[in-house]
C-alpha cells in the first residue's frame, strides 16, 4: 500500500523531471504534454499511487492537498519558465480539465486507460485549447 | 421571514460567516414561554438555525469537534430538539449540503432557463455560479472543503451535485451545436471549475471568484467552441 510519504516521492519524481521538460519545450504546450506523460507515466508504474493521485484525491484530504501543491509548483514552473505561457487560470484550468477527465475514465473502468490512450486524451485536450484573441 | 434567520433555501441571501463571530451567541433564538407562533413555524426555526450553528461549528471546530452536544448549543436547543430534527451528525451533514447544494443549482439552472435564446448563457450561468459561492464563504466551505470529512453518503451526494452541473452543461451546450457535447467533455470542465473553486474555499479566497469570471469564461468558451473528439 503506498503511503502518503510514498506518492509524495512520485510528484517529486515527476517535478524533477518537468523542471528540464517544460523549459526544454518548443512551446509551453509540448512542454506541458511531455510534463503530464511524465507523470501518468509514474503513476502507471506505481498503481497505488495512481490511485492516490486520481481517486482518493476526492475523498482524501490530505491526498488532495498533496496533489494541490503539486500542481500549484507545476503551474509556478510553467509561469515562471515560459515566457508563452497562457494566463495563470487558463493554465490552471487545463490542468484540472485533464486531471478530470482521466480521473472519469479511470473512475468507470475496469483498469485505468494504458500511456497511449491517457496519452490520446491529454494530448486531445492540451492541443485543442486555443488562446483567446485580444480584441 | 420574521427573524432575522440565514435562509438554508438560499445560500447567497445571507452571509454568516461575515455576519458573527463564530464563537458569538446564536441570535435567532425564539422567545421562550408563549409567544404565538405556531408549531410549524417553531420547528422550521430551529431547524434553521441547528443547520447554520452545525456550519459555523463545523467551519470553527472541524467535522471531529462539531458534536451534536456542541451543535445544539450553538443553535440554543436541547439535544432533545436536536434528535427530533434530525437522526444524527451525518443526517444534519446531509440536509444542509441538500439544501444548499439544491439552492445553488436551482440558481444556475434558472439563468440557464433565462439566458435560453442568449448567446452569452455561458458568461450569466458562471456569474450566477461565482456569486453564489462567493457570497457564502461559510457554508461554500462547509460544502465544498468539509464534505470530505462528513463521510461516504456525503461524498457521494457532492458526485451527484457535480453530475448534475455536467449534465445542465452537456444539455445546453449542445443546444444548436453541430455536434452534441460529450458527457465526459461535460465532465471534465465541471471537474476543472470544481477544482478553481475548491481551491479558493479553502484557502480562505472564495469572496474573490468573482473577479475570475472573465479569464474562466473565455477558457469555457474555448472548449466549447473547440472540436469535440473526447468522447466517453
Amino acid at each position: 500500500m503506498t503511503t502518503i510519504t510514498d506518492y509524495q516521492r512520485s510528484l517529486d519524481r515527476v517535478f524533477a523531471q518537468s523542471r528540464e521538460l517544460i523549459p526544454a519545450a518548443p512551446t509551453w504546450q509540448a512542454g506541458l504534454y511531455h510534463a503530464i506523460r511524465a507523470c501518468y507515466t509514474e503513476m502507471s508504474a506505481h498503481p497505488d499511487a495512481l490511485h492516490l493521485h486520481f481517486i482518493a484525491t476526492s475523498t482524501d484530504p490530505l491526498v488532495q492537498r498533496t496533489r494541490s501543491r503539486h500542481r500549484a509548483r507545476l503551474l509556478r514552473l510553467l509561469q515562471t519558465t515560459r515566457a508563452d505561457a497562457p494566463v495563470p487560470l487558463h493554465a490552471e484550468l487545463l490542468l484540472n480539465q485533464i486531471h478530470a477527465t482521466l480521473r472519469e475514465q479511470i473512475a468507470d473502468g475496469h483498469e485505468p486507460p494504458d500511456l497511449d490512450a491517457a496519452d490520446q486524451t491529454f494530448a486531445t485536450l492540451l492541443f485543442d485549447y486555443r488562446a483567446p484573441t485580444v480584441a | 421571514m420574521g427573524y432575522d434567520a440565514p435562509s438554508m433555501s438560499d445560500p447567497t441571501a445571507t452571509m454568516p460567516g461575515r455576519r458573527r463571530k463564530p464563537t458569538a451567541p446564536h441570535d435567532q433564538q425564539l422567545p421562550s414561554g408563549r409567544h404565538g407562533l405556531s408549531r410549524e413555524f417553531v420547528v422550521a426555526n430551529q431547524r434553521e438555525r441547528i443547520l447554520v450553528a452545525f456550519a459555523e461549528s463545523v467551519a470553527a471546530y472541524g467535522w471531529a469537534g462539531s458534536s451534536v452536544e456542541r451543535v445544539a448549543a450553538r443553535a440554543g436547543v436541547s439535544r432533545r430538539t436536536f434528535y427530533e430534527q434530525f437522526s444524527g451528525k451525518d443526517d444534519a451533514y446531509a440536509q444542509l449540503f441538500g439544501d444548499l447544494s439544491d439552492a445553488l443549482v436551482a440558481r444556475v439552472r434558472a439563468t440557464a432557463a433565462a439566458t435560453a435564446e442568449d448567446p452569452d448563457w455561458l458568461r450569466r450561468c458562471l456569474r450566477t455560479l461565482l456569486l453564489a459561492v462567493a457570497s457564502a464563504p461559510l457554508f461554500a466551505r462547509v460544502c465544498v472543503v468539509d464534505v470530505m470529512s462528513a463521510g461516504p453518503d456525503a461524498i457521494a451526494a457532492r458526485d451527484r451535485t457535480l453530475r448534475t452541473f455536467a449534465q445542465m452543461l452537456q444539455e445546453r451546450a449542445s443546444v444548436g451545436a453541430e455536434r452534441p457535447l460529450a458527457p465526459l467533455a461535460a465532465e471534465g470542465l465541471v471537474g476543472a471549475i470544481y477544482d478553481v473553486i475548491y481551491n479558493r474555499v479553502a484557502s480562505g479566497q472564495a469572496e474573490e471568484l468573482p473577479d475570475l469570471l472573465d479569464d474562466l469564461h473565455s477558457f469555457c468558451q474555448s472548449v466549447l467552441d473547440a472540436p469535440r473528439p473526447i468522447r466517453s
